[in-house]
């Protein structure tokens, strides 16, 4: 039985296609649903086995990153919590996940030191941590783009690092992936999708895929 | 009732301020719980409960231009429970404002104190339409009115509308026929100066001889279609915009991103676009050969950070990954910049072809219809003058992308289901779209075209806009729907999604007459409906048909003797001349720019704008791999060389020819899977200009019959001149050749990167023998009409298909072409993308630009095949070795001067 994976999608996203395609590439069933779909009740946040907010410009980043997409999606945040659905954010999707309080209040997300986007390969080094979607890839330097402009990581307590980023940082900061208290959702500014089968990127989706 | 929210960051500048009005009507909105929800981040931003009063500068979009914010802002509140009516975002600078900030005066209005604003709303009365009878003008009032009305209109198509009036026994025409005969007869849309010399049919015929059977679909649609595999095909669009002028280069170089990638949303039933392309031009920033024009542009630096904030701001958001994306510098582009824009993208074949309307399918607009672009299309006939490069706000561009990258999935959707018979963009002629749509139903269905359009039921940004800028006005991200009756409710369902507005404001008739009226009651269309409420224009198409061309005969320019004498290059001066050319700002890292630019979204990029250990040279050859589980490869390389172009118009078209499809074929595309775009771009006042076109085409016809590589597409400008205080500044005729190829597998693909120290590298190609027209010739201000060295065009077949067997063969190991800044700039290019460096023999020979050439790695193992195969036309230019030097003769350059040079040419001049 394939994993289904709710790949969540608010207007302006647009790294939705390439994340269904990594969670089809390691075996899983992704679904894209439409967060008017949440509000409106016809489908129900809890009936997947694993969560992906993918990659863009919700709501075109008006007001700033993620925050009109936080706006919509904050009612249903407890209810994923409370199932303990392992879930991946990326880009974007980190971003809404940040100002949801799903990694906690003491971290942000702001404007890469350089003040403009940055598109350029990374280097990402595995740290231990309790991070199901890193599992048995700690001290691996994995490959994959980053492509963001308010992606620096800044902090004001513990947060649960899971990557950090090896050579030239694209946002300045110095760590690259965090994970919840519980180590099952990952919430990182790079790719890990691109491009289509990237073994260093579907080794994350696998680790993801396998937790459930 | 107007809100203001005021945030700023704790830990960055206090001196900036971001302030959000918000005007509501509903009673006791709870603003404390927007400002904590929704504008402000308690651990980044402080909200601002005083906004200084002195000593300050607040900078907003002004009425007219709707914030692009807007509708974001209001859907966010409504999920708070707030019901907003009109947004806006503002900044509040104290003390100084920052150099990177540019306010542009057609967009933004900006307070020395906080205004006390009434309204966020466009506000305006309707005004009515104008009637003139044409009857009774002379023909020196004909030609005033065209002039004054904006139309851009000949004394000869004035004339004729006057004959059209009678025709139609009209006791008088509208300002909305005026506008849109003006529209339908403009430079860019009915191409008067190219079908006045039968160029593009010149085109045509020789891409109809090489029969290619990749070629899906040329000259035709938006963009021309390439057969890929299996099922599915590559489209291609590129084009040279008009708007970008030295005034106000952001919301055109905008305009143009966008507008090529809607090219690609309306090829044939739909398609997807998987890839962008971004070059510009820009005027001279250090030497000014004009600089009488410093009062009417912007300096060249803010055109280039503009265009950089416009490309990054509209692309990233769309998710069409960048594929290849320079800047160059001339100062035939001080008035204006060349702004090339294109995009590729993927549908099935059974949605390649154009789509014809049935009678009773419903018009359908996307999106709302504002001020911003009116005379966009007639602009084009005109070229720039003082007074259209002024900032009228008549032709201000603002295309917004939150919306159209929402259509860009409807779109999809919307083909998959059937919705549409067909559709199109709105691009520089509003409504008209609809127009040329509505005619096109006589293409192959056997019936007349004929389209009623109801003004009163568009959806307005603007209170009051006049009929006539509804019917020509751009309002960048307005599409054209064509809906089948049938399927109506589907398609409405699949807008709603995507959270698009969409209008039904007219119905295909098949009466064959363009019927335009405004009657906000007549909300039920039917076919056989009369025109009520006011009636701008009922006109059969065939009066469309009845467009004068122009009489203009080529002139050929005269014979001149160069008298420029080139300095010698040799062990003395090849260090500082290798400076001059790697430091050049169109060769220069340009990485600050180009890493600005999503290249992976998508997930489908294998090789981007950018390659080497560092990530800072620029790709020849981009490739995508476009279908998931799949190898094919979809390849892109692009052409254009302004310094050619100002000394030898005509060969430099040949060159750009061979060199877009050198990097293909050295890439290992074969030639059959290789097709070509064209982009003219030439000056109005250059008495030569139409000559240089002419024989222009003629060389690239038959360039393109002699490589049998046929043109799929192309777009023209031939207005490319601008006059301040009667100073006249022309573009060098040119022509921009960009070629997009398909490979079966990405793996075969030839790498830019030198692979091994030890491997050779050889010089393949027709060797150019002198500086004309190159890089460093332009560096030394060593410039002036002659002729450049060319491959001679009876060579092209067979060289390439040599080129093509070794790269099929994978004897390459690494390749790139030689063009511009020659095998020098090569050199220094493999140098930094490997790490390891490059001992040569060759000195002089280093400097000239042998387009169509390429350099190549290969094993020593294979030097005497490669050496006896090209015979004549390859040279040994060294050996690659371990350490990152450039040794010349033996000698060594200084490797970090060459760097600073070459890292500094562009960021110092464009990043403040």
């Amino acid at each position: 039985m394939k994993k289904k994976v709710f790949v969540i999608y608010w207007p302006g996203i647009n790294c939705e296609e390439e994340t269904m395609a990594a969670f089809r590439a390691v075996g899983a069933d992704p679904q894209l649903v439409f967060v008017r779909g949440l509000i409106s009740g016809k489908i129900k946040i809890t009936d997947c086995d694993l969560f992906c907010f993918p990659g863009g410009f919700s709501y075109g980043d008006h007001i700033d990153t993620g925050v009109i997409a936080t706006v919509m999606i904050q009612e249903f945040i407890p209810a994923l919590l409370e199932a303990k659905i392992p879930g991946i954010t990326i880009c974007n999707g980190f971003q809404i996940a940040v100002r949801a309080g799903i990694f906690g209040d003491s971290i942000a997300l702001v404007q890469n030191d350089s003040g403009v986007f940055c598109s350029r390969p990374a280097k990402h080094f595995v740290e231990s941590s309790k991070c199901v979607w890193t599992a048995g890839l700690e001290s691996r330097v994995l490959e994959f783009p980053a492509a963001h402009h308010a992606g620096k990581v800044i902090t004001f307590g513990n947060v649960n690092r899971v990557m950090r980023y090896v050579g030239q940082s694209p946002n300045g900061g110095e760590i690259a992936a965090i994970t919840n208290d519980e180590g099952t959702i990952l919430g990182l500014m790079d790719h890990p999708e691109r491009p289509f089968r990237n073994k260093h990127g579907l080794a994350i989706f696998h680790n993801g895929v396998k937790a459930v | 009732m107007i809100y203001s929210i005021a945030v700023r960051s704790k830990n960055g500048s206090k001196s900036t301020i971001k302030i959000y009005y918000l005007e509501i009507s509903q009673e006791n909105p709870d603003i404390d719980l927007l400002a904590q929800r929704l504008f402000h981040n308690p651990l980044t931003e402080e909200l601002v409960a005083e906004l200084p009063q002195n000593n300050i500068t607040i900078v907003m979009r002004n009425n007219a231009v709707l914030d692009s914010a807007q509708q974001s802002i209001i859907s966010g509140c409504r999920r708070l429970g707030v019901e907003v009516e009109a947004a806006k975002v503002a900044y509040c600078y104290i003390g100084e404002v920052p150099a990177s900030v540019f306010i542009n005066p057609l967009i933004h209005v900006k307070y020395h104190k906080v205004p006390k604003l009434e309204t966020l709303k466009p506000r305006g009365s309707k005004i009515p339409m104008e009637v003139f009878d044409l009857r009774e003008l002379r023909d020196d009032e004909l030609v005033t009115m065209s002039e004054d009305k904006d139309l851009q209109l000949s004394l000869p198509q004035m004339r004729e509308l006057v004959q059209i009036q009678m025709d139609l026994d009209s006791g008088s025409v509208s300002d909305v026929f005026l506008d849109i005969f003006a529209a339908r007869w403009s430079d860019h849309c009915k191409h008067t100066t190219w079908a006045s010399c039968g160029l593009l049919d010149m085109l045509k015929r020789a891409t109809e001889l090489i029969n290619n059977p990749n070629l899906v679909s040329a000259y035709y649609d938006n963009a021309g279609g390439w057969a890929f595999y299996e099922n599915l095909v590559l489209c291609i669009s590129i084009e040279t915009h008009n708007s970008p002028t030295g005034k106000e280069p952001y919301g055109g170089q905008i305009t143009k991103l966008l507008g090529d990638l809607r090219d690609i949303f309306e090829f044939g039933l739909g398609a997807k676009p998987i890839g962008a392309l971004e070059l510009t031009v820009i005027g001279e920033l250090t030497r000014k050969k004009f600089p009488e024009i410093a009062d009417f542009t912007l300096d060249a630096g803010i055109i280039a950070r503009e265009t950089v904030r416009a490309i990054a701001d509209a692309g990233d958001p769309m998710g069409v990954p960048m594929m290849l994306a320079w800047m160059d510098s001339h100062p035939g582009y001080s008035g204006k910049p060349f702004a090339l824009g294109g995009a590729i993208g993927i549908t099935t074949t059974e949605a390649a072809q154009k789509g014809v309307p049935r009678i009773g399918d419903y018009a359908v607009v996307l999106n709302w219809t504002g001020n911003d672009g009116y005379h966009g299309a007639t602009v084009s006939s005109g070229g720039l003058t003082e007074k259209t490069d002024t900032g009228d706000a008549n032709h201000v561009q603002m295309g917004d992308t939150f919306p159209e990258q929402k259509l860009m999935r409807a779109r999809l959707e919307l083909r998959d289901a059937g919705c549409l018979s067909a559709g199109n963009d709105f691009g520089a002629a509003g409504f008209t779209a609809f127009i040329e749509i509505g005619e096109a139903t006589k293409r192959g269905s056997g019936y007349a075209g004929g389209i009623k359009l109801n003004f009163g039921l568009v959806l307005l940004k603007c209170a009051g806009l006049p009929d006539k800028i509804i019917a020509v006005g751009e309002s960048q991200e307005r599409f054209a729907h064509v809906v089948k009756p049938e399927k109506l409710k589907e398609a409405m369902a699949i807008y709603c999604k995507y959270e698009l507005m969409a209008t039904v404001v007219g119905i295909f008739t098949g009466n064959n007459r363009v019927q335009i009226f405004n009657d906000s009651e007549a909300t039920k269309l039917t076919v056989d409906m009369p025109l009520t409420g006011v009636v701008s224009m009922d006109v059969p198409y065939e009066m469309f048909d009845r467009c004068p061309l122009p009489t203009a005969k080529p002139v050929a320019p005269p014979t001149v003797s160069p008298t420029v004498v080139f300095p010698v290059i040799d062990q003395g001066n090849v260090e500082d001349m290798t400076i001059r050319v790697v430091g050049s700002f169109g060769l220069a890292n340009q990485t600050w720019a180009t890493t600005q630019y999503d290249s992976t979204v998508q997930g489908i990029t294998r090789q981007g704008p950018l390659y080497g250990k560092d990530y800072n040279i620029p790709s020849s050859l981009s490739v995508l791999r476009p279908v998931e589980g799949k190898d094919w490869g979809a390849t892109l390389s692009s052409s254009f060389a302004p310094w050619q172009f100002d000394v030898d118009p005509v060969a430099a078209s040949f060159n750009a020819v061979v060199d877009a499809v050198a990097r293909q074929v050295m890439a290992g595309v074969k030639m059959e899977d290789i097709c070509l775009a064209d982009n003219f771009y030439t000056p109005d006042k250059d008495p030569y200009a139409l000559w240089y076109l002419c024989e222009q085409v003629k060389l690239l016809a038959q360039t393109s019959i002699e490589l049998g590589i046929p043109f799929g597409t192309g777009k023209d400008s031939s207005h490319g001149s601008g006059e301040y205080n009667g100073v006249i500044v022309n573009i060098p005729p040119g022509v921009c050749v960009t070629a997009m190829g398909k490979i079966i597998d990405v793996h075969k693909i030839t790498p830019h990167t030198w692979k091994a120290p030890g491997n050779l590298l050889y010089f393949i190609g027709y060797q150019a023998q002198t500086l004309k027209g190159s890089i460093l010739a332009s560096e030394l201000d060593l410039i002036e009409k002659d002729q450049i060295d060319t491959m001679p065009i009876d060579e092209v077949s067979l060289f390439y298909r040599g080129v093509e067997a070794f790269a099929q063969n994978g004897d390459f190991v690494s390749a790139v072409p030689v063009n511009r800044g020659g095998l020098v700039q090569k050199l220094f290019e493999g140098i930094q993308a490997s790490g390891f460096g490059v001992k040569t023999n060759l000195l002089a020979e280093l400097f000239p630009e042998s387009f169509g050439a390429a350099l190549v790695e290969v094993s020593p193992k294979i030097a005497d095949m490669v050496e006896h195969y090209f015979k004549s036309q390859v040279a040994l230019v060294g050996e690659i070795t371990a350490d990152p030097e450039m040794e010349i003769q033996g000698t060594k350059l200084d490797m970090n001067k060459l760097f600073n040079a070459w890292n500094s040419g562009f960021s110092g001049k464009v990043v403040v």
